[in-house]
């Protein structure tokens, strides 16, 4: 625990770029929330592999999304549920059904609709909310965190010489 | 472009598709293996699987799906499965072939491992099978077994008792016609009234009384004249009954010899009427009739499984969701082979022959392909020269099967027919068109069977060996056999020159027999006759000693005219 604890800071606060650090979150996002068995997930994995994001804060915070994908798995379902059998949308849904691409996607299943649709929404506001955090973090909390007594206590802790052997 | 590519990614993610490239073969082998052993609920093994990129094809060797009940069994066999795809209707779950072959099918082969899921339903089966071992039974003939004549003859069911019948009523109603109009016609009251009407004319004095009396006298004369004609009415309708009575007597006493006919042509004797050939081939026409029944209903079976599955509703579980089905403007069949080159050896099902052949739209969903299944299939073995089948089965609206055959010089050996007739050898040519619409049977079969050796069995020819040598003598055989009726009671009509061979054979052994019994028969419908007949004497002598009085009541008037 406090080993990916300490990565996650170390993540923080190394040089790498904001960008692929919140790409990595938004990936992990998204395959946390994707179910198994679309074909949208050999697709974002792929991506994940060909574009730089940060592997590690990836494979996190897919883990992190995993167990936020099985609570919040019937609204996801519910929300899917909704798009598919809305009336308006059908023509739309009946057009995509005539795809062996789209069948492959699994869209017509209420939680892959539903992941899909709270992945779309959620990719952008993440990525800018987790770079402005990160920016943000780096120039002005990092520096004052550092002041602060409770981290020069905490430099002759365990949890900092474990931090520390990230480093190395 | 260096800033968001990621080089060694490529690589890696080149790396997994090689691999699932190389993988892809073992691993839609397992695929085809757990979603084949879980839908047929028995296990589904295969050997390998090939996939060939550039021509689009898969092959699958070494199939075998085990037999639910009986687990070290294959019910089914194939060699090889060689299937042309579009693999993009492969990947969405349809597996679609223009071109397939279905190579080295064989049906209840033995297996090196036990391979069985589910026992459900064991019983059932066990019980068709036996109902499928069900021996032919055999038959009595009835025109050699004569039938007893009491039991032939009885006074509910005898013509002749009924004409006796009808004959008694007649006379009754004859006899109370008669009375009652004799009765009225000799009434003393009005033939009393009469005479005091004469004595009162006759008494008439002076010229008013004299004028009044003639009217009187007149209408007396019009009265007697009235009865006059009604005695001779029933004079006449009287002699006219004695005669119709005579008639119906005579033609009474005719009846048993006519009712003796009647019964014996009924029970097929005496004019050759009995049909062997329905006793010799009904029994293997209806064995046969039962198996295609069976099969169907096993297709039956399948497609209410078909549609149960799809018409379950789905339930969500956590993590899977829901699939909202959407209308599909061209629906694939979940399985469908277009064109399909078969071969196999149907020894597994207790037939000896081989077959190659092609099928076309082999589904499992036949609404959604839009065209029937068709077979035609070339059989071959060792004892058939050359044989043909062609099947047409089209479950769209209604359930449709047409099967026809064309089989020449099929040797047949040590085929038992029925329970006293076997085959010992013969060549079969045979040519016919089956066809079913949901229950209802239709068809016609023609054979023809050269150099028959046809053998009985049992005690029916015991008595009568000519006519076991007139049939086994017979060297040539055909039969015209027509289909009707529904696959659970199917009515067939055969027609053989084995019966005419018979009925003649069969009428010259009985001639003498037949001869006596005929007597025997017809003694005995006298008999009861005569019985009947004393019965009624007393009602005719009753009736007939009516005769005088009516003869005697016009004279009775005409004397009272006279003196008037």
């Amino acid at each position: 625990m406090l080993t990916i604890l300490a990565k996650f800071l170390k993540f923080l606060n190394s040089n790498q770029n904001p960008n692929q650090l919140s790409l990595a979150v938004c990936f992990g996002l998204a395959i946390g929330l994707m179910p198994g068995f679309s074909m949208f997930l050999i697709i974002l994995l792929m991506m994940v592999c060909v574009i730089k994001a940060n592997l590690s804060l990836f494979v996190f915070i897919w883990g992190l999304f995993e167990a936020v994908a099985y609570i919040a798995d019937p609204l996801l379902h519910q929300l899917g549920y909704t798009l598919l059998t809305a009336e308006s949308l059908q023509s739309i849904w009946t057009v995509l059904a005539q795809s062996s691409f789209w069948t492959l996607t699994a869209f017509n299943n209420s939680l892959v609709m539903g992941s899909s649709v709270a992945i779309i929404t959620l990719w952008l506001p993440v990525y800018f909310l987790v770079r402005v955090l990160i920016v943000t973090y780096r120039q002005q909390i990092q520096e004052t965190f550092k002041q602060l007594k409770i981290t020069q206590l905490l430099k002759g802790s365990k949890f900092f010489h474990t931090y520390q052997s990230l480093g190395n | 472009m260096k800033d968001i590519i990621r080089w060694p990614g490529i690589v890696f993610a080149l790396i997994i598709v090689c691999l699932v490239y190389f993988l892809l073969e073992p691993l839609l082998k397992l695929v085809i293996e757990q979603t084949g052993s879980r839908t047929l609920s028995t296990t589904v093994t295969l050997d390998t699987v090939q996939i060939d990129w550039s021509e689009q094809s898969l092959t699958l060797k070494g199939l075998e799906i085990a037999d639910k009940d009986n687990p070290m069994t294959n019910k089914v066999e194939v060699d090889q499965l060689a299937l042309q795809i579009d693999a993009l209707d492969a990947l969405t779950g349809h597996l679609i072939s223009e071109q397939a072959n279905i190579l080295g099918i064989q049906f209840n082969t033995p297996r090196s491992e036990i391979g069985t899921q589910d026992s459900a339903d064991k019983a059932a089966d066990k019980s068709n099978n036996a109902d499928d071992k069900e021996s032919s039974p055999g038959f009595d003939l009835p025109g050699i077994g004569l039938p007893d004549i009491d039991t032939l003859v009885s006074k509910e069911s005898s013509l002749t008792y009924k004409r006796y019948q009808d004959f008694r009523q007649y006379l009754d109603e004859a006899k109370s016609n008669y009375k009652t109009r004799l009765a009225a016609l000799k009434d003393k009251q009005k033939i009393a009234d009469y005479k005091a009407r004469f004595k009162e004319i006759k008494k008439a004095k002076g010229f008013m009384e004299i004028l009044s009396s003639a009217s009187k006298a007149k209408d007396l004369k019009k009265d007697i004249d009235k009865d006059i004609s009604e005695a001779s009415q029933l004079n006449k309708d009287f002699k006219q009954t004695k005669k119709e009575i005579k008639r119906r007597i005579a033609e009474l006493k005719k009846s048993p010899q006519q009712e003796a006919d009647h019964l014996l042509q009924k029970v097929g004797i005496e004019n050759g009427t009995q049909k062997i050939s329905q006793l010799i081939f009904g029994p293997e026409m209806k064995a046969q009739i039962k198996k295609m029944k069976n099969w169907i209903n096993s297709i039956n079976d399948s497609d209410e499984n078909t549609e149960n599955i799809n018409t379950k509703a789905p339930t969500p579980e956590r993590g899977k969701g829901i699939f909202v089905q959407f209308a599909q403007k061209n629906p694939l069949p979940v399985v469908w082979f277009k064109d399909t080159v078969l071969s196999g050896d149907l020894s597994g099902i207790g037939q000896e022959f081989s077959f190659k052949g092609t099928a076309t739209h082999l589904t499992d969903q036949q609404t959604l392909s839009g065209h029937p299944t068709s077979l035609d299939l070339n059989l071959k073995s060792d004892s058939v020269k050359n044989a043909k089948v062609n099947l047409v089965l089209d479950i769209r609206t209604d359930q449709k099967l047409s099967l026809s055959f064309d089989v020449k010089q099929y040797r047949l050996d040590q085929k038992p027919l029925s329970g006293n007739f076997r085959i010992d050898s013969a060549l079969l040519d045979t040519q016919g068109n089956i066809s079913t619409i949901n229950d209802q049977l239709a068809g016609e079969i023609n054979a023809d069977l050269n150099s028959v050796s046809l053998k009985t069995s049992g005690d029916t020819f015991k008595k009568y060996p000519a006519i076991e040598q007139a049939l086994t003598d017979e060297n040539h055989v055909t039969a015209q056999i027509g289909l009707d009726g529904t696959i659970e009671a199917p009515q067939l009509d055969i027609n053989s020159n084995l019966d005419s061979i018979f009925n003649n054979v069969l009428k010259k052994v009985v001639d003498a027999q037949l001869t006596k019994y005929k007597g025997q028969v017809t003694e005995k419908i006298e008999t009861m006759l005569q019985q009947e007949l004393n019965s009624s004497e007393s009602s005719q002598s009753d009736l007939f000693a009516m005769g005088d009085d009516i003869a005697g009541s016009e004279d009775i008037f005409k004397d009272l005219i006279g003196k008037l």
